[in-house]
């Protein structure tokens, strides 16, 4: 079996607020409070996804007291890759000198770092000791700043999580899903083969973009049906709920669809906006650092997100 | 203007298929936040001040234009 061993996160220190989005009339800015209960962002100013990702690593291994040397493998889940080729990955591999591991990345957009929960388990299995998941991603470099419906909704950071074949919570069951006929719900439609840079038209190509509406539908009914397969698969009662930190009427509708109480499900979507695939991580590590999570022992993580994707994953505190 | 709103609502609403007879609640990637991002574009472009409820997402691009052409006659 994979458990747990450590989880750790990075936040760029640069907080925005929504008042500081001075790019759109004041009007406009109390709505996005409204529209997605999120009060601020963090933005990186001169670092890039493997950066932000590298302290997430650099504060896991530390917490973890583990010497880098004993990593086995690296998965870098990110959306927002530094460049194209070569993976992101190995430049944090890199920068945090885990010179016995071997590095990737994988896209799966939002659902990201429950794709690495997945993969990284799976070699647990296949004999590998310990595995790095790092989930990072910088969206402010991806979107249009003068774009309300996509810009002031989404920050960056990164998340780290150590698995082995011990630790404090077991991986006891991880659900994943795909839908490709939504692939273009969800996109950054230049600068692959696709779109190349010589032939796009518009700059608006090069920026994030997403269908608002169907997005919030399709988040409600998979964050929904996850949860709900979840408990009926394990046969329990989740304690906690940390879903996909995207936009709190996402996730206050999805309580209401399940039945369960707001209470149950750990926000931090207020302090850091959507941070894409790293936005489950963040809320793992902050719940595991809770006064809470001492006293909890049966945990559902749901995300949700571009491709379409979705996945889900019930851990157990292993006793 | 009708030409100018219509790049503009190409662009917002990224939808190459939109006509002036097209509703506003029609364009691809019409949502309540790209009806915002609309129109402080429209706001900025026309140098106007743009209140929500004239931009009603039942109208078509053309009766917009219209609409817009009166309040700038007006001004």
């Amino acid at each position: 079996m994979a458990f747990i061993v450590n989880t750790a996160q990075y936040l760029p220190v640069n907080e925005i607020s929504n008042d500081e989005l001075t790019q759109f009339p004041p009007k406009y800015r109390q709505l996005i409070e409204e529209k997605a209960g999120i009060k601020k962002r963090r933005h990186v100013t001169d670092e890039c996804t493997s950066d932000i990702g590298a302290m997430a690593v650099k504060q896991l291994l530390e917490k973890s007291g583990i010497n880098p040397l004993e990593i086995d493998v690296l998965i870098c889940a990110t959306s927002s890759p530094d460049r194209i080729q070569p993976a992101t990955a190995t430049r944090i591999q890199d920068i945090c000198g885990l010179e016995n591991a071997y590095a990737f990345d994988l896209n799966s957009v939002c659902s990201g770092g429950i794709y690495g929960l997945k993969i990284a388990s799976s070699l647990i299995k296949d004999g590998a000791k310990n595995v790095i998941v790092v989930a990072s991603e910088v969206y402010s470099k991806l979107l249009n700043p003068k774009d309300i419906a996509t810009f002031p909704y989404f920050g960056d950071g990164a998340a780290a999580v150590l698995l082995s074949d011990h630790g404090i919570y077991e991986l006891n069951d991880i659900l994943l899903f795909s839908d490709g006929s939504g692939c273009d719900v969800i996109q950054v439609p230049a600068g692959g083969s696709m779109l190349p840079a010589s032939a796009v038209k518009k700059d608006r190509d090069y920026y994030f973009s997403m269908e608002g509406q169907r997005v919030y539908h399709f988040a409600c009914e998979k964050g929904s049906e996850l949860i709900e397969l979840l408990a009926k698969r394990n046969e329990v009662v989740a304690d906690r709920i940390i879903t996909h930190q995207a936009n709190l009427n996402i996730i206050k509708e999805i309580g209401r669809r399940t039945s369960i109480p707001e209470e149950r499900f750990f926000i931090n979507v207020e302090k850091y906006a959507n941070t894409a695939g790293a936005s489950v991580l963040i809320a793992l590590n902050e719940y595991l650092e809770s006064e809470e999570a001492k006293k909890e022992d049966h945990v559902f993580l749901a995300a949700f997100g571009g491709g379409l994707s979705w996945g889900g994953c019930y851990l157990k505190k292993n006793m | 203007m009708l030409n100018e709103i219509m790049t503009l609502a190409t662009d917002v609403f990224e939808d190459d298929d939109i006509l002036p007879t097209s509703r506003l609640e029609e364009a691809k990637r019409f949502d309540s936040m790209n009806l915002v991002q609309f129109i402080i574009e429209l706001s900025d472009a026309f140098e106007m001040d743009i209140e929500d409820e004239e931009v009603e997402k039942t109208m078509t691009f053309a009766e917009l234009a219209k609409r817009l052409e009166a309040k700038k006659r007006l001004k």
